[in-house]
């Protein structure tokens, strides 16, 4: 999830001070007589086409293409039953149940409400969404996609008569009513018109990259006010630990070096060889949406994200996937096994021989199927910012896509394999950094420790 | 003694398998668990950095050396340093386990077998051995519980029926066949009257509870590298969680009854700088291994309980078992086989699990080996003279060509096969180490030349040669009947939920409770009473 609550908190702030200014007081909304009054005063929602195969399907496209299931679905959970917890500094912000089940979840909302909230943040009780729904970017959805959603929504999810517990974020975040004024400051997409299936290539690509997949949320960073910064557009955001990197077409900063086919294969699997490979919430988009895209659709985003203006990147000066080689140390081993209770910490070259070579391989090259990626030639190891490398050792992978399941088991202090310290996460980072990447940056435990919480 | 109140409401001594599923169990049901473990906390990367370092690499026992105030049985040889046997198979029964946090399931090869409905009825289906106090139905659940919590892969029933009937598929599908075994399975299909079966293993053949999918290292003993396979680290893990406290580097040396010898108060540990601490609660499990949990009953004797504790049927150390088998090692004269793939045992002729012939000798199954040869293949190069290119050339043709087949044969419980105190040698606690003597019953004599029979044969039919069998019998390292269980207390330590007999609040979480030992692996039954204890133990504490 973007960590847009990191200044999310002087916003809101600024967004009481502004209201105040310009008479407009803010209201924390009575949330439960709100609902109760909806409730009472909403007439049955229009019974939409529930046989219109044709829209159905376009709304089932339109639901894996705006990845709708990454947030409202937990691990493990019923789909689009919520629950999932994003955290954030002024606590966890809680999805919804966005099923049709009248009670627990959206099957009340009329077409005209349900456009309300995935267009303009706007619930049915008259609250405000909080942005971490990114209804700038589904703004730009066209009509037809939109009622086609919704009517998907409404006949061929499985209602779920389940109720995720409430978002209770602190002060002054816990009033719904400020987004109205962050609202008026924040770039909309501009609507799409027309029926987006018969779009030319690159406007279909860009419908799929801004309207859809919301490619922007995660890799445009924002300004002070939260808002995309349009003159950085995919020039590489901060997530909650993870790095979302420069996916402009510069040869140096972003991947300006990958061909179209590379791109649509990563979208479609999750992995290219010597490239990189998805992990986090990337690992999520390509489990849940891209990975269900249609080759015709793959290669229109793939081709307008490669034609996006190339910004160069702050701290990646060559491209992250063109780093290292395979590693040829000499031989570490003593033929004398230490004492069992000697848990000082051991060399890098240890920590990497003894967690990280089984499955790598020693020199690093990953295995001959391909089924572990080598550590050189890979953009989480060869870029300059070590965040994604300390992510992926403290979190693992798990990315599900179709039959094959990608999966490192993480180093945190909830891995069942083996918990690794802050001090040895460091010394194997650099090591690895060192190794197969662009060079050591000097990662410390303390670093570590602040990504750990993450 | 310290003044530190230590106090839950079980106490466990032991963090392996049992232990820690135990703990786990009870302190999700909201019960309050101390495990004791006499050994230290170690976390993978040092065991597989020692493995590493090891020159002797099926040394399984080598990356895991113990400490002074915890030792465990160095190796396998006679004598060694620590387990001391005598009697005329006292090769046959140098044991080897581990004392330390997660316990031995640290190295095995995850081999996870049900017994066989018949094998916990030896005495009245075959006239042989005990009768258990539990039948195969009353332990089914938690054989499903047990196969859940450690992540077990096996074949579908409905495909391949391994006589241990289920209500549940296997959590997990059976690990594909290597070329190796498929060689093998062709050889048997058409050449013989028996079958080759899949191994269930406690080892992922998917991602499974956060662990990886197996990738066939094939060092699963001594160590798996990536966690594909069980260790009883995973339970501690999850009981500590959950709100268990362990604390490592805590032996045991004494348990201490109240005045009518009838319920048990506290357990006494020493530190390695030998304070002693006194550890109270309401109900006690000892789970310390088949070896050192008599020890420790026996070690706890004094003026109320002078043979030891929970010992009024004299039974404590005696009916010594394990799975001692036969080994050989050949060349075959067929098409390369080449075995390594892993993991090290998948591939089991189940024959001669069950029969009417167990009224006279014993039941057994045989293994055929996946590991890589290259080792053997490179010594016996070496011994026969070749150099250069043709030195290569041999290792590669014997790697590709060598087969390795044991058994596990079935012993009985015989109360001469008998664990006792040394009266002479004392770790660094001043615990003294446990002597063992031991005579395979002519159950299991029989069982093994029944064995050598048809490894001939097998050897026969792939045209083999350079057989090098294993001298005398084989220890598995499957040491149970310890503290043996009985419906009657005067020739049994516990009953049929492994409570002993003498004290009702003292439990025993090992396969030194087995009545008999069947043939599979003993670790799945191990686990199974663990969570039948662990089952017994909630029912007693939420509704007291």
């Amino acid at each position: 999830m973007p960590d847009i609550f990191k200044t999310f908190r002087s916003f809101l702030i600024a967004g009481s001070v502004l209201g105040a200014l310009y008479g407009a007081p803010v209201q924390a909304a009575d949330e439960k007589t709100a609902d109760s009054k909806a409730a009472e005063a909403a007439p049955p929602p229009a019974t939409p086409a529930a046989d219109d195969e044709a829209l159905l399907k376009r709304g089932a496209d339109v639901a894996i293409a705006a990845d709708c299931m990454a947030c409202h679905t937990t691990k493990n959970g019923k789909p689009f039953a919520g629950g999932l917890k994003i955290a954030t500094p002024m606590g966890n912000v809680i999805s919804t149940n966005i099923t049709p089940d009248p009670e627990h979840g959206i099957g009340k909302y009329t077409e005209t409400q349900f456009d309300e909230a995935v267009r303009h943040g706007i619930r049915a009780d008259g609250a405000n969404l909080y942005p971490v729904m990114p209804y700038v970017s589904y703004a730009g959805m066209t009509d037809q996609d939109m009622k086609a959603l919704y009517a998907w929504f409404m006949h061929r999810v499985q209602p779920v008569a389940t109720t995720p517990p409430e978002t209770a974020l602190t002060f002054p975040a816990n009033v719904r009513s400020a987004m109205k004024v962050w609202n008026l400051l924040a770039a909309s997409e501009t609507p799409e018109t027309g029926d987006s299936m018969t779009f030319d290539s690159l406007r279909r690509g860009k419908y799929l990259a801004n309207a859809l997949e919301h490619c922007g949320t995660c890799h445009t960073p924002r300004n002070f006010m939260l808002g995309e910064k349009t003159d950085r557009y995919l020039g590489g955001g901060q997530l909650a630990g993870w790095y979302a990197p420069n996916i402009t077409s510069s040869e140096t900063g972003g991947i300006g070096d990958w061909s179209e086919d590379d791109l649509v294969a990563y979208l479609k699997t999750g992995r290219v060889h010597g490239r990189a490979q998805a992990a986090g919430s990337m690992g999520e988009v390509v489990s849940f949406s891209t990975s269900k895209l249609s080759d015709t659709d793959l290669h229109a985003l793939a081709a307008y994200i490669k034609q996006v203006p190339a910004l160069d990147d702050e701290v990646d000066h060559k491209a992250r996937d063109s780093f290292g080689q395979p590693m040829n140390d000499p031989d570490i081993r003593t033929a004398v096994p230490k004492r069992i209770d000697n848990l000082d910490q051991m060399s890098a070259l240890q920590i990497f021989d003894d967690n990280c070579a089984a499955c790598h391989g020693r020199n690093g090259a990953g295995t001959t199927d391909r089924a572990v990626p080598s550590l050189f030639s890979n953009s989480v190891v060869g870029s300059a910012r070590p965040d994604n490398l300390i992510m992926v050792i403290l979190n693992g992978v798990d990315r599900k896509v179709g039959d094959h399941h990608a999966f490192m088991h993480g180093f945190n202090d909830q891995s069942q394999v083996e918990r690794l310290s802050d001090a040895e996460i460091a010394s194997l980072v650099n090591f690895l950094m060192e190794k197969f990447g662009s060079g050591s940056v000097n990662v410390t435990a303390e670093k570590v420790a602040e990504f750990r919480k993450q | 003694m310290s003044s530190e109140n230590l106090s839950a409401d079980v106490v466990i001594v032991g963090s392996g398998v049992a232990g820690s599923s135990i703990a786990n169990e009870l302190v999700r049901a909201g019960i309050s668990v101390i495990v004791l473990e006499a050994g230290p906390r170690v976390d993978r990367q040092h065991f597989v950095e020692n493995f590493r370092n090891l020159e002797n690499k099926p040394s399984y026992q080598g990356p895991f050396p113990s400490v002074p105030w915890a030792p465990h049985p160095p190796d396998q040889q006679t004598p060694n340093e620590y387990l001391h046997t005598s009697g005329p198979d006292a090769e046959a029964y140098q044991q080897v386990y581990l004392r330390m946090i997660g316990g031995t399931t640290w190295h095995w090869a995850g081999c996870a077998w049900r017994y066989l409905p018949s094998d916990f009825e030896l005495k009245s289906r075959y006239g042989q051995g005990r009768d258990w106090a539990l039948k195969y139905d009353d332990l089914e659940p938690f054989y499903y519980q047990a196969e859940v919590m450690m992540g077990v892969c096996g074949p579908d029933p409905a495909v391949e029926d391994l006589g241990s009937p289920r209500r549940q598929p296997y959590p997990m599908d059976a690990l594909p066949i290597s070329y190796a075994a498929q060689q093998f399975r062709k050889l048997i299909d058409e050449k013989t009257p028996w079958r080759v079966v899949h191994e269930p293993q406690a080892r992922n053949t998917r991602p499974y509870a956060n662990r990886p999918t197996c990738e066939g290292h094939n060092n699963c003993m001594p160590i798996c590298p990536i966690g594909a396979m069980y260790n009883g680290s995973y339970s501690v893990y999850d009981a500590e969680a959950a709100g268990a406290t362990f604390i490592p580097n805590a032996v045991v040396y004494k348990i201490e009854r109240d005045e009518a010898n009838k319920l048990v108060t506290a357990v006494h540990y020493l530190d390695p700088d030998k304070g002693s601490h006194r550890v109270t609660g309401k109900y006690f499990v000892i789970a310390a291994h088949c070896i050192e949990t008599a020890k420790l009953l026996l070690v706890s004797a004094d003026d109320k309980s002078p043979t030891g504790v929970a010992n009024s049927s004299d039974q404590v150390g005696r009916n010594m078992m394990d799975h001692t088998g036969v080994q050989v090692t050949f060349i075959s004269g067929d098409k390369a086989l080449w075995p390594g793939r892993g993991p090290l045992e998948t591939n089991v002729i189940d024959n001669f699990r069950d029969g009417d012939w167990r009224n006279e000798r014993g039941a057994y199954l045989v293994h055929m080996v996946d590991d890589n040869q290259v080792d053997l293949a490179t010594q016996m190069a070496i011994a026969k003279g070749y150099v250069g290119r043709e030195l290569e050339e041999r290792i590669r043709y014997l790697a590709a060509h060598t087969v390795r087949l044991f058994s596990h044969n079935e012993a009985l419980p015989d109360p001469n096969n008998r664990l006792t105190l040394n009266k002479t040698r004392k770790d660094a606690l001043g615990i003294p180490h446990p002597d063992v003597y031991y005579k395979l019953p002519e159950y299991t004599v029989r069982s093994c030349e029944h064995t050598r029979k048809v490894f001939r044969e097998l050897i026969g039919l792939m045209h083999g040669t350079d057989e090098q069998w294993t001298p005398g019998y084989f220890p598995q390292d499957h040491p149970s009947g310890s503290t043996i269980m009985g419906v009657d207390p005067k020739d049994s330590v516990v009953d049929g939920h492994c409570r002993t007999h003498n004290h009702e609040n003292l439990f025993i979480a090992s396969s030194s409770v087995f009545s008999t030992v069947g043939t599979g692996n003993i670790t799945l039954t191990v686990a199974a009473l663990a969570l039948r204890v662990a089952d017994t133990l909630k029912k007693e504490l939420n509704h007291a």
